[in-house]
């Protein structure tokens, strides 16, 4: 073979093989916004004029790398169910300027956590709560061709509690109720809808005790998903009482919910004869014992609210049965004593 | 040289003895020699010093048969700094046993016959009514009493390094022993610890767009993404959205025209359904996939359901969807819907930015 022959496979090669490389590499198909984040959500206290740092994790969990920036937004309560408004700086929202972070642009390796370092400069006038989030975005969304452009992000929300000697820890029970008054099964629903007249967020806790007469049945948690209320605002916790026989829960098919035409949860009774001894029936009081955090000590809030259970279509069918027993059994007995009066031949 | 007929009957008498008192000491059963049992061990279930403990026991026949009982003697070969001496024991009085599991997971047999187990003297364990044991044959018992041995406290024992030597010896029909070395230590357990950290994972693929195609009078709706959400976070998640495009309701603009596509309700209101012939435009939400452990709904103001479309906000970031409790994998439809009427500028490069931000709850 030639010299100049030589030297052009020799060349050529490695380029095809990298133009092949490039090829292979470009086939995988980019898959969008696929990002993790924790911890969440994330309390910080500080005293004023303290500076405090907390470390964001985030984990680029698509099949490339991808150049993330971060940026700050705000929240407060939005309704009272606890869903958080997300919102812009506006002004004399002087407090994001407190806030850097390390880094603040930085390129996500596919499926690596990033540490983000978030440092607040507390300074000596702050008080009370201050409520971030954090979103990270990728910095170059492109979406290819002509229409509407999806962009997305994801935040990680970040409650300060500045302590200050005027800091008012406050909240009370508005309302404890349940969705009915008399239900035929479980489970029974408790709302309670807390107020929050401080100027700084709380975390209540507690327990729904559950009694028949005097006989404690149930314990249920208040607030298990442990959510705070923001300050000068209302939120409604949720619990659910559902250890009955039989009770309703949500229809499966798949290991996904079902749900109906407009979106709602699909339910069907469930009837676990191992619960049997777990039908309920009678008059039930529910007592909320729950507390939080004043600053100093843990204030107890209570409330009470009762419900009956009668579960009429089990009561129905025990009362028809018992009945067909005793319609039989009187047809035997008037048989008996008919065949007794009978004078015999 | 003549011998009297009684020294001649004492010679025979004693030469018969010489012959046949060999053969008579050969035909009798010959005493064997003690040998060492083989592949012997002792295994507390806890090596801890002071810890009390279940034992196994392990070990091999020799070529003697008929042993019908077994001692286990902690002190065994040890003179001082012995196992009773530190403090160590063994439970007295009748213990239980169990050959069967040790008997399986080694695939040994398990000591036979109807055992009889007494621990005594802190030191000594016996084992009677053993079926006479068989030749060159693993056997293995376990001592099951939860203080069926108390380690000494005495992490040095008799020669310093924790190391102590108990004897086990056959009885019965034979007598076979062997001498195993137990090593009591100070700590016997490690302790695992791990952390699994609150979480929330986004997935939204946007990587195309999202488009109508020719708007009409009755209304159309594009295709539309998915967004996934997984989080192991009580608080559940939830989704905003926001449009890019109007002066404070979300609308379809164009360069060309400079005509914004809009809705005439109210943002925040209701969902609503498109009318023939008027201007709209909004988000639509649907419920893809609900693996929630708590509870997923849709604003009301977004609810797609039965063609619903909510007005998109451009100037505040509005929820669309949220859920309570942890989840493997929520999955919401979002798409717009649009109508126009007959007045509509025609332009081909009407378009909104939507963003959709999504975090774990508070």
């Amino acid at each position: 073979m030639g010299l100049i022959k030589r030297v052009l496979i020799a060349v050529c090669l490695p380029v095809l093989y990298l133009g092949m490389s490039q090829s292979a590499l470009a086939a995988t198909p980019p898959s969008g916004i696929n990002l993790t984040t924790s911890p969440l959500p994330v309390n910080i206290s500080a005293n004023p004029g303290q500076t405090v740092t907390t470390d964001l994790r985030i984990q680029n969990a698509s099949n490339q790398t991808q150049r993330i920036k971060v940026s700050l937004m705000k929240f407060t309560a939005y309704g009272e169910t606890g869903k958080p408004a997300l919102q812009n700086r506006q002004a004399g929202d002087d407090y994001f300027d407190w806030v850097s972070f390390s880094p603040s642009v930085f390129d996500a390796p596919p499926n690596q956590w990033m540490t983000v370092k978030m440092t607040i400069a507390v300074p000596k006038s702050a008080a009370f709560g201050y409520y971030y989030a954090v979103v990270f975005s990728p910095a170059d969304q492109k979406p290819a061709g002509k229409g509407n452009v999806y962009l997305g992000s994801t935040a990680i929300l970040v409650l300060l509690d500045v302590k200050s000697p005027n800091a008012k820890r406050s909240a009370k029970i508005v309302d404890f109720s349940v969705d009915k008054k008399i239900y035929e099964f479980l489970p029974v629903t408790f709302k309670t809808r807390v107020h929050n007249d401080g100027n700084v967020h709380l975390l209540p806790t507690g327990s729904i005790y559950i009694k028949r007469g005097s006989k404690q049945v149930a314990v249920v948690p208040f607030n298990l998903g442990r959510g705070s209320i923001l300050p000068n605002s209302y939120r409604v916790y949720t619990s659910s009482w559902n250890d009955g026989f039989p009770v309703y829960a949500s229809k499966m098919s798949d290991g996904k919910i079902v749900v109906d035409s407009e979106g709602n949860t699909v339910t069907q009774l469930k009837w676990d004869f191992t619960k049997m001894p777990k039908l309920k029936i009678g008059h039930y009081t529910a007592n909320l014992l729950a507390v939080y955090d004043n600053g100093t000590r843990d204030v107890p809030m209570e409330a009470t609210v009762g419900f009956w259970v009668i579960p009429w279509r089990i009561l129905a069918f025990i009362v028809l049965l018992g009945g067909l027993a005793l319609f039989g059994l009187w047809s035997i007995t008037r048989g008996i004593l008919r065949n007794a009066r009978k004078p015999k031949k | 040289m003549h011998f009297p007929t009684k020294t001649k009957k004492l010679g025979l008498l004693v030469g018969a003895l010489l012959l046949v008192l060999p053969s008579v000491l050969f035909l009798l059963p010959s005493k064997s020699d003690a040998a060492a049992l083989t592949n012997t061990y002792l295994r507390p279930y806890r090596l801890k010093a002071a810890q009390t403990a279940k034992m196994r026991l392990v070990f091999r026949t020799t070529t003697n048969a008929g042993a019908t009982g077994v001692t286990v003697d902690m002190d065994g070969a040890d003179s001082s700094g012995k196992w009773s001496a530190s403090s160590g024991s063994v439970h007295a009085g009748a213990m239980t046993t169990d050959v069967a599991t040790c008997a399986a997971e080694l695939s040994v047999t398990g000591l036979p016959g109807s055992l009889t187990v007494t621990g005594a003297a802190s030191h000594t364990i016996t084992i009677t009514g053993v079926t006479a044991l068989s030749a060159s044959t693993t056997y293995c018992v376990d001592f099951t009493n939860t203080d069926a041995v108390t380690n000494p406290t005495s992490t040095g024992g008799p020669s310093t390094n924790g190391e102590y030597h108990p004897t086990i010896v056959e009885t019965g029909g034979a007598t076979d022993s062997t001498t195993v070395a137990v090593r009591i230590i100070a700590e016997d357990s490690v302790v695992v610890t791990a952390t699994v950290a609150p979480s929330f994972n986004f997935q939204f693929n946007n990587t195309t767009t999202d488009a109508f195609g020719n708007l009409s009078t009755g209304g159309s709706s594009t295709t539309g993404k998915t967004i996934t959400l997984t989080t192991n976070a009580t608080g559940g998640w939830i989704v905003w959205a926001k449009s890019a495009n109007g002066v404070s309701k979300g609308s379809l603009t164009s360069v060309t025209t400079s005509h914004p596509i809009t809705s005439s309700s109210s943002i925040g209101s209701a969902a609503h359904t498109l009318g023939t012939n008027t201007e709209d435009y909004g988000l639509a939400v649907t419920i893809n996939t609900n693996v929630n452990n708590g509870t997923l709904s849709l604003d009301s103001a977004y609810n797609g359901a039965a063609n619903g479309v909510g007005v998109l906000d451009s100037q505040n970031f509005r929820p669309i969807a949220s859920a309570t409790g942890t989840t493997t994998g929520d999955i919401i439809n979002v798409l717009e819907r649009a109508a126009i009427n007959g007045a509509t500028p025609a332009a081909n490069d009407y378009t909104d930015t939507i963003t959709f931000i999504g975090a774990g709850n508070f």
